[in-house]
């Protein structure tokens, strides 16, 4: 799937399991692909800074957001906990692979894509093939967010009055902008 | 990072090393949670190990064939899997 991706966008993803993981959260959702996009360079986060949508303002919605809904932050400890009950010492494993072969390659529990944020990826696609774009940007990724109705990052950019369609409207005029 | 933080405060009721006896009993629960949650404890783990041994694989000159047929799949399924997750983390052309 992200053959295709520019490096800003492979960034914007990597950034996105990291904004999970230092939230404590046990998976990636829509919220933090768009967490991701705002923290990384390129249009998708000048236009979303543009329409006010910034890092900490972001960070701290998501999180007040989750907490609200009663997500654990304890970046899946119970998983963890899990694999103790049954004789599996995670932090071991841990330990002896950042010795073997170095630090972070190991890295559990990873989160994982929800299926919101697996659809965002695949619309993320449609967008870009619909503009004939070759390799997929930025821009395509917030595109393909955008299109996805049902997940929570719709519901973060509406706590910040930024409407969907008008985030739309100003990626695309963007991108006509850049084309000529 | 938040995972290794949290362990030192594991309740605990968790056993560092629980005996075999009660490990077992854990994997054959009549409890559907219980049972449940240990298999997507065992299958997120099992991902988490297979990433590294591909990783590790190819980082010493290892064909996607013989990756494959070490892990005793299909050489497109290993490729599917690991080939594009590769090249967006930049360990791969």
């Amino acid at each position: 799937m992200f053959d295709r991706f520019t490096e800003l966008a492979k960034r914007a993803i990597v950034a996105s399991e990291d904004a999970a993981l230092s939230l404590g959260h046990d998976f990636i959702g829509t919220e933090h692909l768009l967490l991701g996009l705002v923290g990384t360079a390129g249009t998708a986060s000048e236009v979303l800074r543009q329409h006010g949508v910034e890092l900490p303002r972001t960070r701290d919605e998501i999180a007040r957001r989750l907490t609200a809904a009663g997500v654990p932050a304890t970046g899946g400890q119970a998983t963890v906990d899990a694999l103790s009950m049954i004789g599996i010492d995670v932090s071991e494993i841990r330990r002896r692979a950042d010795s073997a072969f170095g630090p972070g390659t190991f890295r559990f529990p990873r989160p994982a894509f929800t299926p919101r944020a697996k659809n965002a990826l695949t619309l993320t696609l449609r967008e870009a093939t619909e503009l004939g774009h070759e390799r997929i940007d930025t821009e395509d990724m917030l595109l393909g967010l955008l299109a996805e109705s049902e997940g929570l990052a719709i519901g973060i950019l509406s706590a910040f009055d930024v409407d969907a369609a008008v985030l739309r409207r100003a990626v695309l005029d963007r991108v006509a902008r850049q084309a000529s | 990072m938040s995972a290794e933080g949290s362990s030192a405060t594991k309740p605990a009721a968790i056993p560092a090393a629980a005996p075999a006896a009660a490990l077992a009993g854990e994997l054959t629960s009549k409890d559907p949670a219980a049972g449940l949650q240990s298999v997507v404890a065992l299958r997120r783990l099992l991902w988490e190990v297979e990433r590294l041994h591909v990783d590790n694989a190819r980082d010493q000159g290892w064909t996607w064939q013989a990756i494959a047929t070490a892990l005793q799949v299909s050489r497109q399924s290993v490729h599917e899997k690991h080939a594009s997750r590769r090249k967006a983390e930049g360990k791969e052309d």
